[in-house]
């Protein structure tokens, strides 16, 4: 089903779909010097800002960082009550959800914290209006421009905004709304597709990556010289979801919690023999790349990197996985045996 | 200013070359630009044909004094600016570094860099400690015309003022750990809140956690902390990491008239005490 | 803040074993009266005290912290306490510009025949902390009137639950 919508029509949709459910997108916050965007909850449509990436992901909806691990609270939980509208979701952030399905859904074991809130959280995209300096999603096989994997995909040419619905249930939201015309929409999005410019970045290796070649390769030192072993590009990472527990000390029931928790601090594989299989940066580097590039990939088939570029945006001293990912496949080429497309 | 900075680029690449020419040095650390941004981030160049790489500029951010403690025993250039000169001189100190392996490149007459707010505040604008020097020299009026008082708003505030801004600031804050890495003189082998016996805070990001965190890294670095301003340019979330650490090196000028990174011989401010030292703030 | 009348504050105190513990105790056998408020812990030297102790203090829910050693050239170590000085002058100014009221965090030199001084001392630091009232955490935002909690819950998923 395909709608279109004016900036008037869709704000009158958005306050529509505010009073049924809890409608987040993303909104420009000031922090301390800088403005920063990120999701939050909206009380008025012209929160919105829908023009550059936001600087976080919705992450948080699904793994948040601090969470009380209950199970009665969450069986006895009536989510019904607090469906959530993600709106605005970037084709690489919600290609990120999948990554988080494979995980948390796997068929052993379901996360139910996880399961509660994918099941009550209907997820609307948008189109991304530019290519940012930083984005390689086209390069890992991800479209900007829209994703099958969202429940409502909206996008903008010129001042009409365009909605379509992916499945059954998602196209109830948008019935009322006026008919848009296939053929004009599918001109413009060709349109937007030709001119969305080229990544300077190109990556050109099969996946998954050759585990055992890559693994020995020589060239992870080099890679993570600069990297100062903080948790940034972990924690901004859309597909990143390693935690720890804990039990907070001041908590009177003592209950068990979950957090964040990253590959790159150098404590992440500490045993408590005090022998560290990870000693090096170098070695965590290895791992975050080839988690991304090649175990992910070779366990659920596929990448659990969306080429978001935020790692490559927020890293303390810039440290590129777009550079990383060449030195590999530099190092596969000169070796031979890696089957490298052109 | 595009065309001096040109120029101290120029200059940095031959003596780059040179060292490694003559097999002086085996690395040479210095700033680049990334090849898929125009942001500066730290090189290491091994080869003279790749000395190209090097630069300096007003958007040098990352803070490479550190980067030395990974190469303690090899023989290293380091192109830096007069902060990470004095964190050298820190480092040199705690004999964490030997002085015959370094050739400090030093940035005479820093303008400071863009977005460091510890930069308004630097009154150290020539490197303190070099084997080269680039760049012109500011002469001390120069320098001090140049200091503005980044906390004086903050200092006048009343407590409960400054409690809420330390509140609202540190309520963001991740745990990522980017300011502790980024910060030249925070190389403890096992961090405190790492630390499992004895157990120092919880690894949460909930305020109270937090606020404890920056409060406790805070005085860790008292009487080290040179004022750089890399933890407030790491930080993702734009916190103002740096107002305790500051009013530490203000408190070490003002009460106990110290200023560290000075010199290699230096001991640090709390290493060290004097029979006459004052008791401000005690119990009368 | 507030001036509650039953307010009864805990004070940690962290007393130095040659001097300032000697000192409680000749308090004690003297049958000096103090408060009661004070919790004792008992550290071979004050220039033991690392700055974390006093802060971790604050997070298990004292309302104030006591810190008392040998007087300066006094030190049964010779100079722990010359330390302590520098350390004790540099946290305090650190506090208090982080908001903590100074009169929560409180240094003193007490010597072992100071026994009566050492109940005046507790009783000033019991009153001091009276003055400030009870401490309501790093994390109590009660100026903006934003309760913290409800804010974290929609973001740490307590709303969509």
């Amino acid at each position: 089903m395909l709608k279109v919508m004016n900036e008037k029509e869709l704000k009158q949709f958005i306050d529509k779909l505010n009073n049924d459910y809890k409608v987040a997108a993303p909104v420009k916050k000031q922090q301390g010097k800088q403005e920063i965007l990120e999701y939050d909850y909206i009380e008025e449509f012209e929160e919105i800002h829908l023009e550059e990436q936001p600087d976080k992901s919705p992450k948080e909806f699904f793994l948040p960082q601090n969470e009380v691990l209950d199970p009665e609270a969450i069986a006895k939980s009536n989510p019904e009550e607090n469906k959530t509208i993600i709106f605005g979701v970037r084709s690489c952030d919600i290609e990120a959800l999948r990554v988080f399905d494979d995980v948390f859904l796997d068929d052993t074991y379901v996360d139910p914290y996880y399961e509660k809130r994918r099941d009550n959280t209907i997820i609307i995209g948008y189109s991304c209006p530019h290519r940012e300096p930083t984005c390689f999603c086209d390069q890992l096989g991800i479209s900007p421009h829209e994703n099958k994997l969202a429940d409502l995909y909206l996008y903008k040419f010129d001042d009409k905004y365009w909605i379509k619905s992916i499945n059954e249930d998602s196209e109830k939201l948008i019935k009322d709304l006026a008919d848009g015309d296939e053929d004009l929409f599918d001109e413009k999005l060709k349109n937007k597709k030709d001119n969305f410019g080229e990544s300077d970045f190109k990556f050109n290796m099969e996946t998954p990556i050759p585990e055992e070649k890559a693994f020995n390769a020589p060239i992870w030192d080099d890679i993570a010289e600069k990297c100062l072993g903080c948790g940034v590009c972990t924690y901004y990472c859309p597909t990143c979801f390693c935690f720890n527990f804990f039990f907070d000390e001041d908590d009177k029931e003592n209950q068990k919690y979950r957090s964040w928790d990253s590959c790159m601090f150098s404590l992440f594989t500490k045993h408590a023999s005090g022998h560290n299989p990870r000693e090096t940066q170098g070695q965590r580097w290895r791992q975050r790349l080839m988690h991304k590039f090649s175990y992910h990939p070779q366990n659920y088939g596929g990448l659990s990197c969306v080429g978001c570029g935020r790692c490559v945006k927020k890293c303390p001293v810039t440290l590129d996985i777009r550079e990383a990912l060449k030195s590999t496949e530099e190092y596969l080429k000169d070796e031979g045996g890696a089957v490298v497309e052109d | 200013m595009e065309a001096y900075y040109k120029e101290i680029t120029d200059k940095i690449q031959k003596i780059a070359y040179k060292l490694l020419d003559e097999g002086k040095v085996d690395k040479i650390i210095g700033f680049g630009k990334g090849e898929f941004t125009d942001e500066v981030t730290p090189v290491f160049i091994v080869n003279k044909e790749n000395v190209d790489k090097l630069l300096f500029s007003e958007k040098a951010t990352p803070f490479l004094a550190k980067y030395l403690l990974n190469y303690k025993d090899e023989k290293v250039a380091i192109t830096a600016k007069p902060c990470e000169t004095r964190a050298i001189n820190s480092y040199l100190s705690e004999n964490l570094l030997q002085r015959e392996n370094l050739i400090i490149i030093g940035i005479n007459g820093c303008r400071g860099i863009e977005g460091n707010t510890a930069c308004k505040e630097c009154d150290v604008r020539n490197p303190v400690i070099s084997d080269y020097t680039v760049g012109e020299e500011l002469s001390d009026e120069e320098v001090s015309s140049m200091i503005t008082n980044v906390y004086e708003d903050l200092e006048n505030m009343n407590p409960e003022e400054r409690n809420e801004y330390f509140q609202n600031e540190f309520e963001r804050c991740t745990r990522c750990y980017a300011c502790r890495e980024a910060c030249p003189v925070c190389y403890c082998e096992e961090c405190f809140t790492d630390s499992n016996q004895p157990f120092w805070l919880d690894s949460s990001t909930q305020l109270k956690d937090t606020f404890t965190f920056h409060l406790m890294r805070s005085i860790h670095m008292a009487g080290r902390c040179i004022n750089c301003g890399a933890c407030e340019m790491a930080c993702p979330e734009n916190i103002d990491v740096r107002a305790l650490s500051a009013k530490m090196y203000r408190a070490g000028e003002e009460i106990f008239d110290y200023k560290p990174g000075m010199d290699p011989e230096q001991k640090t401010l709390l290493a060290e005490y004097d029979v006459n030292d004052q008791e401000k703030g005690f119990l009368d | 803040m507030n001036n509650n009348e039953n307010f009864e504050p805990k004070i940690v105190a962290y007393l130095c074993n040659w001097c300032s513990y000697a000192a409680a105790d000749l308090a004690g056998s003297s049958r000096t009266q103090y408060p009661p408020n004070i919790r004792v812990i008992r550290v071979p030297c004050s220039g033991r005290i690392d700055p974390l102790l006093l802060i971790r203090a604050f997070n298990f829910g004292a309302d104030g912290v006591l810190v008392s050693g040998c007087h300066p050239g006094d030190c049964h170590y010779l100079d722990g306490n010359y330390y302590a000085r520098r350390r004790f002058v540099m946290l305090k100014e650190l506090m208090t510009f982080a908001g903590i009221e100074e009169q929560r965090v409180n240094f003193t030199w007490c010597s072992a025949s100071e026994g009566s001084r050492f109940g005046v001392v507790v009783k000033k630091v019991v009153d001091r902390v009276k003055e400030v009232g009870p401490w309501q955490g790093f994390d109590n935002k009660g100026f903006i009137g934003v309760d913290s909690s409800e804010e974290e819950g929609e973001l740490t998923g307590g709303s969509i639950l």
